[in-house]
């Protein structure tokens, strides 16, 4: 069926669902990010990170905090709360998530986050480690790490 | 020597994956340490592709081990070793797969110095890593598995970076010089011999010795605000000489090539004439080749869904040099309709293979995905249909000059370690198929390749 044949009625529908899946699909992430903290170690000079930058980091593409200092990022290994960070912040699937660093490690190109099995193990973590970021559940963490606004 | 590394290869891989349980990688005082090893099956209706899958074959399979550590807060330093077969390709030979030492200097400005993964197109780099992409075989109209080993990886030098674009997104780009090792008898060198076009001017040629003067590669990629779309562009040039032993075939016999022939300087070279002609060896020629190549990419990723498209276009420039013969043989190959240049070189007409595809592949669950693809590949942009080849003499088939390949793939995620692929391609064409893979048979009139054919193909990868 060509493009030209479809009724203009239907053509402009399905031009603007598909113009718009982005901007539904973003304010849906948010939602499912909002039950997410984003928690850094004490060293951290920032109090705010924008989104975008959320997403360069845990990514390996923004690699130092204001200071200086290297970041490092770390991830859950599964689960609701990996989900929605994943979601809502960097916009990939667990499974797009963990191809892209593969793909990096396996062509020499970086170094994976480190990844734990329990919210538990990553606060450690990131208490313990300087320049160390990672998300954890709202509800469990609120005042017990150092958390990150998101604007 | 070779036997000892391919038995401690192996012997480490084995030992890893037995022990490496559902751990994602090893770490061992600092050193991570991942791998994979896969093993597939091929068969084809028709034609023999890059192995004798016409009679089926487990002569398919790749396995790698690497190590990377972060030496210090910038440094990081890291080597793959890397063993595959496909036919008479690989042959498990363990290779240095890349080897670098990375400086990131800053986010926008990184150095990489070693043997780099060579940047082309959006998947090349990891096309190596069946576990990462949906297809078993990417589409040969922009990763020829002819050209694989050639832009596998570059020895070189190169820099990095990821420049943000604040409201627009975010700029990656690459830029890599060096060398690159070819072997004489594997994929660029096989692809001179029996599928570039100066077979039609009556010259062939078995190449002894190739060396890479130099190669470079380059990619831009902009990671665009409109979330998972990727648009980039990336180039690689390469300038090789070859060593190869010439053979000029002369069907037509005329005065011209009775007295060339009959010159003292051929003492020896020219074969016994017959009614066909006769066939004058020169040895050794040098062959010149340069190749340069562009390609357009975009990736679109919307939830569990991945759409791309690749568009590549790839020039030749070919130059025979054999001054002395040549030019004692000015009669004899412009009787070809070939031109002698005054500096004793043939120059052979400048020629572009283009190449584009689109794919698309849903993750319907997490242990499940379908993809697709629709490839299409002409050796030589200005002969789409074939005729001139066939003109020439090059190819007794027309359809030797495209490849039309529609895929489906079905991949399935046993759990994390373990991916299960089957596909099957129903392809138009012969381009890109191997003259050495393809013998010609023995009966007179039997085509050497089919048109319409069919490839099957399932593969088993453990990562880890």
């Amino acid at each position: 069926m060509k493009w030209r044949s479809i009724p203009l009625a239907t053509r402009v529908a399905l031009a603007c669902i598909v113009l718009s899946a982005p901007g539904v699909f973003a304010a849906l992430s948010a939602h499912a990010a909002a039950d997410v903290l984003t928690v850094v170690n004490d060293s951290v000079p920032e109090e705010s990170l924008s989104a975008d930058a959320v997403q360069e980091i845990f990514l390996g593409r923004k690699t130092r905090w204001s200071d200086g200092q290297k970041i490092v990022p770390a991830t859950l290994k599964q689960g609701r709360t990996h989900e929605d960070f994943l979601k809502g912040y960097i916009r990939k699937t667990p499974h797009q998530f963990r191809d892209y660093w593969r793909r990096l490690v396996f062509t020499g190109r970086g170094t994976a986050p480190d990844v734990f099995d329990s919210p538990e193990d990553l606060a450690e973590f990131v208490k313990k480690t300087p320049g160390a970021i990672g998300y954890l559940p709202a509800s469990l963490y609120q005042y017990q790490l150092k958390s990150l606004a998101i604007e | 020597m070779k036997g000892a590394a391919e038995k401690v290869f192996l012997s480490a891989l084995v030992v890893l994956v037995c022990f490496a349980g559902n751990a994602c990688a090893y770490e061992y005082q600092g050193i991570d340490i991942r791998g994979f090893i896969s093993q597939g099956y091929l068969y084809s209706t028709h034609n023999n592709f890059f192995a004798e899958t016409e009679d089926g074959t487990p002569q398919f399979n790749e396995a790698g081990i690497n190590f990377s550590a972060q030496a210090t807060d910038r440094l990081r330093l890291g080597i793959q070793f890397l063993a595959r077969d496909l036919g008479s390709i690989g042959n498990n030979e363990v290779i240095l797969d890349w080897a670098i030492a990375d400086y990131r200097y800053r986010d926008w400005l990184g150095f990489t110095v070693g043997n780099m993964k060579f940047v082309h197109g959006l998947y090349n780099e990891t096309r190596d890593l069946d576990m990462l992409r949906t297809f078993i075989f990417l589409p040969q109209s922009v990763y020829n598995e002819a050209w694989r080993e050639s832009i596998s990886s570059i020895q070189g030098a190169g820099i990095y970076g990821d420049i943000p674009l604040s409201d627009m997104g975010t700029l990656s780009y690459d830029l890599e010089y060096g060398t690159v090792n070819l072997a004489s008898d594997k994929g660029a060198a096989r692809l001179l011999e029996d599928q570039w076009p100066f077979g039609g001017m009556g010259l062939l040629a078995d190449i002894d010795r190739i060396d890479v003067d130099y190669t470079y590669a380059a990619s831009l990629k902009w990671i665009t605000n409109l979330e998972g779309l990727i648009l980039g562009g990336s180039t690689w040039k390469y300038r090789f000489d070859s060593e190869a032993t010439t053979m000029l075939d002369t069907a037509v016999v005329t005065d011209e090539v009775l007295l060339a022939i009959n010159d003292p300087a051929l003492s020896g070279l020219a074969g016994p004439l017959s009614e066909y002609g006769t066939r004058i060896t020169l040895s050794p020629t040098e062959i010149g080749v340069e190749t340069v190549s562009y390609t357009a990419s975009l990736e679109f990723t919307w939830r569990n869904l991945v759409f791309a498209a690749e568009y590549m276009r790839t020039t030749y420039d070919i130059e025979f040099r054999n001054t002395p013969l040549f030019t004692t043989l000015e009669p004899v190959i412009s009787a070809g309709g070939v031109t002698v240049g005054d500096d004793g070189t043939i120059e052979v007409e400048r020629f572009s293979s283009v190449g584009y595809y689109t794919s698309i592949a849903y993750r319907f669950a997490p242990w499940f995905e379908l993809g697709t693809y629709y490839s299409i590949y002409y050796p030589n942009e200005d002969d789409k249909d074939g005729e001139d080849r066939v003109a020439r003499g090059l190819d007794a088939e027309d359809y030797r000059a495209w490849l039309k390949d529609i895929a489906l793939t079905a991949r399935f995620d046993v759990n994390e370690h373990w991916i299960v692929k089957l596909e099957a391609h129903k392809i138009d064409g012969a381009a890109i198929l191997l003259g050495a893979d393809n013998p010609r048979p023995d009966d007179v009139g039997e085509e050497r390749y089919e048109e319409d054919w069919y490839l099957l193909a399932a593969k088993v990868t453990y990562s880890f």
